[in-house]
């Protein structure tokens, strides 16, 4: 049976494991952040800022797959639904992911400046 | 199995018995090979006193798995392994290297199919594994918080009754201090308080006392002979032959060379 307060459990930890690798989190921003500056005057620049910004939360989520890989099966084995902690991870990711797009499509908004904002193709 | 003929593996690990199927345990205890303390273990197992210590061994057992096996790849690793563990019991597993201890601890925890043979589990188990399954960027509380959601505690409850887990074997790490920061024999005392928690019917401790210092591995054995005045089945891998008589039966997993008749050996004892 699938619990929301344990799901929520396992989005925290998953959560606090993944703010503590502050480097690779680190990296994992300022690498398509660097592309996309580098190429802000493109017409596709904001394309390339929702591509790198895609490719950091898909990071993330491997960072958050290799960690738990190991303790996963002993954490079913302890009472765990697989699915919880499978909701829980998605949770975090989710979140992050959309965390991280607010924060790219202001930094498109305010350096790119497109015409139309919504709409990312002129 | 190729050509219809019954293939034997070059090294074949069997584990033997004398539990759970009273005329093997009877056989065990009737052969004159056996010591001692094997009478003395027959004495206990039918739930008589001994030094004042009065303690009722369930007739059914908690734990029982039957006739397993596994291989890995063509590699046997166990055959016909059986073993049964009732509550109020403690019953060490041992055996050399790679005789196959994890594998069947890791089978009837349910982290691994046996490609033969069943495990019956009666209750909640709490399995210690070996290797310290531990995540390394979270701190002991947040572990404590983790797996006591796992056994339905929330955050209070699961914290205090970790704290008190950890307490009760000398745990000394900081508040913040995380689990890959831990000196190795503290981890392990995480490790071991993680499969406590919510007091689980069934222990199964995989050599459960690695790194403790000397203080802490004799109150281990404390918490056994606790534990098992609770009631609980438990199922402890060990090395350490000089605490044999600590619990109520050893049961080897032994080597078994090609060609061999029989080298099982049941060795009981209870101090
Ligand atoms: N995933 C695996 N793939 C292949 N072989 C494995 C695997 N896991 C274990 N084995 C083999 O199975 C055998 C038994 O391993 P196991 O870990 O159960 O031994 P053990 O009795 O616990 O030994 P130890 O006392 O060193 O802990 C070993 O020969 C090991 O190499
Ligand atoms: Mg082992």
């Amino acid at each position: 049976m699938i619990r929301p307060a344990r799901v929520l459990i396992v989005a925290e930890m998953q959560g606090r494991d993944l703010l503590r690798r502050r480097l690779a989190l680190l990296i994992l921003v300022a690498l398509p952040l660097t592309f996309y500056l580098a190429n802000a005057a493109d017409p596709y620049a904001p394309v390339l800022a929702g591509v790198g910004m895609s490719w950091a939360v898909a990071g993330a989520a491997l960072f958050a797959v290799l960690a738990a890989r190991s303790v996963d099966p002993r954490l079913v084995q302890a009472g765990f639904h697989p699915r919880e902690l499978l909701l829980g991870r998605l949770l975090l990711l989710a979140g992050l992911g959309l965390i991280l797009a607010a924060v790219c499509a202001v930094v498109v908004i305010l350096i790119s400046a497109p015409p139309r904002p919504l709409v990312v193709l002129p | 199995m190729l050509a219809g003929k019954p293939r034997r593996p070059r090294l074949a690990h069997d584990l033997v018995i004398g539990d759970g199927h009273p005329a093997l345990a009877d056989q065990a205890i009737r052969s004159p090979s056996h010591d001692r303390a094997l009478s003395v273990a027959a004495h206990s197992e039918q739930g008589s006193s001994q030094a004042g210590e009065m303690r009722q061994v369930d007739s059914q057992p908690l734990l029982e798995a039957h006739g397993v096996g596994k291989r890995y790849g063509r590699k046997v690793v166990l055959q016909d392994a059986n073993v049964a563990v009732r509550g109020g019991e403690a019953v060490a597993l041992i055996g050399e290297n790679g005789a196959g201890k994890t594998t069947l601890l890791r089978i009837c925890a349910g982290l691994l199919a046996p490609d033969a043979g069943q495990v019956a589990v009666d209750g909640k188990v709490g399995y210690c594994p070996q290797d310290p399954g531990v995540l390394d960027l979270l701190t002991a509380e947040e572990h404590l918080v983790y797996f006591g959601a796992a056994v339905g505690l929330d955050r209070q409850a699961a914290i205090a009754e970790g704290h008190r887990l950890l307490a009760d074997f000398g745990f000394r790490g900081g508040r913040r201090t995380l689990a890959k920061d831990l000196s190795g024999g503290t981890r392990q005392k995480l490790n071991l308080s993680l499969a406590l928690l919510g007091e689980p019917a069934v222990l199964l401790l995989d050599e459960p006392y690695q790194g403790f210092d000397h203080g802490t591995y004799v109150n281990f054995w404390d918490h056994v002979d606790r534990w098992r005045a609770a009631g609980k089945a438990i199922l402890v891998v060990t090395h350490m032959l000089a605490e044999l008589s600590r619990v109520d039966r050893v049961v080897e997993l032994q080597v078994r060379t090609v060609g061999a008749s029989s080298n099982d050996t049941v060795k009981q004892s209870r101090g």
